[in-house]
């Protein structure tokens, strides 16, 4: 098998461009793979396009990525929180783009991305705002929004040993695991599915 | 009528709707008020918790010194597994919600209709909101029960014979329980099951801008 290990946080991360789409896991702060992220915001990377479940905590992670200007637009579900400070202010001056998409809705147009699926019909959102525009069908006398596939080019994950600092707990075994960085982190380059006929 | 005393507290709301959780239920609890339901689930009664991040069999939070940082609720507060409990893919957590498999959801609104249209994710005045799974779950449970205030802040009525407010879900609410009344949602409109200790039908009818079928009216047990 290809050995697909970075040397560096650097090496792995440069191969982000301007302009990519990032799927980013984590939910609020935790799973938030803030190591790697940070190594993008060391590129100074332009018009983003960032994909996860809320808008970033605090000034770290996601968070440092929007206000250092890297992200265009962000994709999630759950944008509005006090602790999405950073986001709402850029937000406000108009520099950030937004679109909000039911939780389960975002997580399952990945997964049919990378399932090779055309899209898919749910029933949540029917005749609601966030179905306006989108095709409806009624299968078996329910009714249903098709939801396409939301593909993105990277996604950076974080094992438990991978965590930044803030997110180990006390315990001195977590400790000496996460020292090592090298381990638990990842960088999957979801643009080498699906291109071998192109 | 209207006098602050004969109101329920938020304790005493979540008392009641826990009354109506069943031995073997799949729940999920919606940010803010429902999260206070499983202090009053009786023992001996088997309720499992879902959390749609991922965590099938919550727990109560933590003990001084145990806290996992990565073991938390929807609402983000820090939580345990019960024994059995489960981590579960964020598609797999919607696939039980979106699927029928969760018996239950108990959620906050702003508004709900005769009809069961459930309105919670945005208010009127509001360009974007904030709706996190509140669509997938409404959606999707068995039963979706409402747990709020009676009248918003402003004594605007927020149980109303049709939704002004930008839906959430068509159809879904079976049953709310607010700081005044346990109201059933059923094909022919609200019916008022129980008034709150020291009220009338007639005192939450005046708040309700929707006809309430008053036939068999109970007093909600706040002993229990």
């Amino acid at each position: 098998m290809k050995n697909k290990k970075s040397e560096t946080l650097e090496e792995a991360v440069s191969r982000i461009d301007d302009g990519a789409t990032l799927l980013i896991g984590g939910f609020g702060q935790p799973g938030v793979p803030e190591i790697l992220i940070d190594g993008v915001c060391d590129l100074s990377r332009r018009d983003l396009t960032i994909v996860t479940n809320n808008a970033g905590t605090g000034h770290s992670g996601i968070a440092r990525l929007i206000e250092e200007g890297c992200v265009s637009k962000l994709i999630c579900s759950f944008p509005w929180a006090k602790e999405s400070f950073v986001f709402k202010e850029l937000y406000d001056a108009g520099k950030i783009e937004l679109e909000i998409v039911p939780q389960g809705t975002l997580a399952e147009r990945m997964r049919t991305a990378g399932a090779g699926l055309g899209g898919f019909l749910t029933p949540t959102g029917v005749g609601t705002d966030l179905a306006d525009g989108k095709p409806s069908m009624t299968v078996d006398g329910k009714d249903y929004v098709l939801e396409k596939p939301l593909r993105g080019d990277f996604r950076p994950h974080q094992g438990l040993s991978g965590r930044s600092p803030w997110q180990s707990d006390l315990s001195q075994d977590r400790s000496e695991l996460q020292s090592d960085h090298g381990h638990g982190l990842g960088l999957h380059d979801c643009r080498s599915a699906g291109r071998c006929r192109h | 009528m209207s006098e602050q005393t004969n109101l329920l507290t938020r304790q005493q709301i979540a008392a009641r709707a826990a009354q109506d959780m069943e031995d073997g239920w799949l729940v999920n609890l919606g940010i803010g008020m429902p999260t206070m339901i499983p202090a009053f689930i009786p023992s001996g009664c088997d309720v499992m918790f879902h959390s749609e991040n991922g965590l099938i069999g919550m727990g109560p939070p933590p003990a001084e010194g145990e806290a996992d940082q990565d073991l938390i609720s929807a609402g983000k507060e820090l939580v345990t597994m019960v024994s059995g409990g489960a981590y579960v893919h964020h598609t797999d957590s919607f696939a039980i919600a979106r699927g029928g498999r969760l018996d239950c959801a108990v959620l906050g609104a702003f508004q709900v209709a005769a009809n069961g249209d459930l309105c919670n994710w945005r208010l009127p005045n509001q360009t974007s909101g904030s709706v996190g799974g509140a669509m997938d779950i409404a959606a999707g449970s068995k039963r979706v029960f409402v747990m709020m205030t009676h009248t918003a802040r402003d004594g605007a009525a927020k149980i109303v014979a049709e939704r002004t407010y930008p839906l959430t879900a068509m159809k879904v609410v079976t049953k709310i329980f607010t700081d005044m009344a346990v109201i059933s949602v059923t094909p022919n409109g609200f019916v008022l099951d129980e008034v709150a200790p020291g009220l009338t039908a007639d005192d939450v009818q005046a708040v309700t801008d929707a006809p309430l079928n008053m036939d068999a009216v109970g007093t909600i047990d706040v002993a229990a």
